[in-house]
């Protein structure tokens, strides 16, 4: 048992994150949102090598792939990098995304034109993004695009990492989120006090920290499971799906509340970043949808754990 | 990373579910019921574990242990609460009781309860909670008052778990008042047995031998009978209670009575409301987070690293998600799906059980408020 990152994957998580602070950080998601094009970000994760990780060939190269993902989430980095490592460049897949239908759209589908991108069904089947539409522009989907998809075909065993990569991406939102409310929790001082004692602010806390450390071991053993090949893996990315958007709620509603009005402002980060997870909280299913799956997929091939093998229980057998 | 057992762990875990196959009879639950003759098939699979070394896995093998890793320990949780605990009233002289006697005890003392606890062949119960004194343990009033070579002990204890069928008590009582409330702890071992001592058993929904009423009048404790230092008790109270980072493995039993539910409700499993299989497909994956969690802190163990907050964690999440999955399994149950065999019946009467006992998760071995003010408390600690 082992269930830590490697320490290459952890270290490739600081220097991108360093990378992308020095960049401008939040600065980068506001000009995205401002129009402005976003070959900064594909050049400077170019040039760390990013693009070399191969995800599907070596788990080294997986782990390291999620570590980035989970960096490029504590900036709501507006760029498909989630994506771009669940791809298969190989076969001449740049990008991918599952994607809701009848009606597919996709998160930062038009910020690098020259990416072929695919789309997946979540039940087996892959189909090539044709054209992409004009950014659908509303406040919570900014950066997503309605696209147009040319013929279904076999996935190719894409779908769990590109389920699984962009709960990364979440996985570094909310780590962000939370640990600036931990820091607004010590900062804030009313009634004469700072609001980190309050017992009911402590105990909010400390039930959204348990709740996002599960999350992020799910994210470990999911990640472990599809790289590996387990038989589980398609369930295992659904159920981490769920486990991220459950989490996700709960974070920034504690961070929205303790934040008070200033969360919403743009001028906090927390506002960019909660702003910026809803398209990947909605796309490709939002939480009934996420569950109804679960459930499916469970029925089908069950979820692993310690006695998913019940032929030889006492209880069955009886001896 | 890898998340699967060793080669040396899944021997283990094999190994363990054959003993348990071989030993215990489908219908056990448990060894706190009102029929005798659970708690001798529990006191003789001790002995079988014992043989083995194995009920003290984790004691150094001079003492009757098995030196065994972190890992392993684990493994042993999860499969003795998944079936239900085979080892009876063993838990607390295992994990605690033993390595604080190893840790604070005089040679004498090691000599006396070491290999008693190792072979299975003695119950223990903690004299901690008083009805002033819950999750403010320090502010316990069971009193030992000095009488010539050694004191005399009154007071009350409460919610003791197993007193009806312990052999010796792990007790704690005031042997003077200093300046704050966690000074003036001594903690005696005392056999159940010395004149003064009586159990009243509290009938509760948890069942018989869970809750009972101890009472000390006037008994008798010499200097033979304290652990450590007199006053000092505090300290080792903290230290025998971080022993066990973990607890029960309440996650294992949730994993293997989710699982069965399919099976037993067999062809009635379709009828069930969608939603209320989501449910059970959420809950099953609550309760693999709840396992991560553990062995996020087990990892951390291993590795020397561990803080009071990864534990607190762990228990937060894992104690609701016991009563999540009791809400789940009774639910369906209750909808009358599950059949009307025995193994059916059984199924029902362990999900019964599961519910009644799930209730107290969030309350024993520290509530689920201390677990938030320790996780608050390290999380908030420091900018």
């Amino acid at each position: 048992m082992k269930t830590e990152l490697s320490a290459e994957a952890l270290e490739l998580e600081q220097v991108v994150e360093a990378a992308l602070r020095k960049a401008g950080g939040f600065e980068l998601v506001r000009q995205a949102e401002a129009g402005e094009p976003s070959g900064t970000v594909r050049t400077l994760l170019a040039e760390i090598g990013v693009w070399e990780l191969r995800p599907r060939e070596s788990a080294v190269d997986g782990e390291a792939a999620a570590a980035v993902c989970r960096a490029a989430g504590r900036f709501a980095l507006p760029y498909p990098v989630a994506q771009r490592l669940a791809g298969d460049p190989e076969s001449g897949v740049d990008a991918v995304a599952v994607v809701p239908l009848p009606s597919p759209r996709i998160n930062l589908a038009d910020v690098d034109p020259a990416l072929s991108w695919f789309a997946l069904d979540g039940r087996g089947r892959r189909a090539p993004v044709v054209s992409t539409g004009a950014r659908v522009g509303s406040k919570l989907g900014a950066l997503a695009c309605p696209v147009e998809l040319g013929e279904w075909s076999g996935d190719g065993g894409l779908t769990p990492l590109a389920l699984t990569l962009p709960c990364w991406v979440l996985l570094g939102m909310v780590d962000e989120a939370l640990r600036m409310t931990r820091r607004h929790l010590l900062d804030r001082q009313q009634f004469g006090r700072p609001l980190a004692t309050f017992q009911a602010l402590q105990f909010q806390l400390a039930d959204t920290a348990a709740q996002l450390q599960g999350f992020e071991e799910l994210a470990k053993y999911t990640l472990w499971s599809v790289l590996s090949g387990q038989p589980g893996a398609a369930t295992d990315a659904v159920a981490l799906r769920m486990s991220a958007l459950e989490t996700a709620e709960a974070v920034f509603r504690t961070g929205h509340q303790m934040f008070g009005a200033m969360g919403f402002c743009d001028e906090t980060d927390l506002s960019w970043l909660s702003r910026h997870s809803q398209p990947i909280r909605r796309l490709p299913w939002g939480r009934s949808q996420t569950q109804a799956r679960l459930l499916e997929t469970v029925e089908s091939v069950p979820l692993a754990s310690l006695f998913t093998d019940t032929g030889e229980d006492l209880l069955v057998t009886g001896t | 990373m890898d998340f699967q057992d060793s080669e040396r762990g899944a021997a283990l875990r094999r190994e363990l579910r054959d003993l348990v196959r071989s030993a215990m009879p489908r219908e056990y639950l448990g060894a706190f019921t009102t029929d005798p003759r659970d708690l001798e098939l529990a006191q003789n699979f001790c002995k079988l574990l014992a043989d083995k070394g194995q009920l003290t896995p984790a004691w150094p093998v001079e003492y009757g242990g098995a030196a065994s890793s972190p890992w392993e320990q684990a493994i042993m949780r999860e499969e003795m609460w998944a079936h239900f605990e085979p080892r009876g009233a063993q838990y607390m002289g295992v994990n605690w009781v033993g390595p604080a006697i190893m840790r604070f005890g005089t040679e004498a003392q090691r000599a006396e309860h070491l290999e008693r606890i190792a072979r299975g062949q003695v119950i223990w119960c903690q004299g901690f909670s008083e009805p002033e004194a819950g999750s403010d343990l320090a502010s316990l009033r069971t009193a030992a008052v000095a009488d010539g070579d050694g004191w005399r002990v009154r007071g009350q204890k409460i919610w003791t778990s197993y007193a009806t069928m312990a052999d010796w008590c792990f007790l704690l009582a005031r042997t003077s008042r200093g300046d704050k409330k966690h000074h003036g702890i001594t903690v005696f071992l005392v056999p159940m047995d010395r004149p003064g001592i009586r159990v009243v058993p509290i009938k509760a929904m948890v069942g018989p031998h869970h809750l009972n009423e101890v009472y000390f009048d006037d008994v008798v404790v010499t200097r033979e009978d304290v652990l450590g230092e007199v006053d000092q008790g505090w300290s080792i109270v903290r230290e025998a209670l971080a022993f066990e980072r973990v607890g029960i493995a309440r996650y294992a039993r949730c994993d293997r009575l989710l699982n069965l539910a399919p099976v037993m409700l067999a062809d009635r499993w379709d009828a069930l409301p969608a939603e209320l299989k989501q449910r059970w497909a959420k809950a099953l994956v609550h309760t693999r987070q709840a396992r991560l969690l553990a062995y996020r802190v087990i990892e951390k163990q291993e590795t020397g690293t561990v803080d009071p907050a990864d534990a607190a964690a762990y228990r937060i999440v894992a104690t609701q998600v016991d009563q999540e999955v009791a809400e789940v399994l009774m639910d369906m149950i209750e909808e009358r799906a599950v059949g009307a065999g025995d193994a059916a019946r059984l199924f029902e009467r362990a999900v019964d059980d599961h519910w009644r006992y799930a209730q107290a998760a969030t309350v024993a071995s520290g509530s689920i408020e201390v677990q938030r003010m320790l996780l608050s408390r390290t999380l908030l600690g420091a900018k």
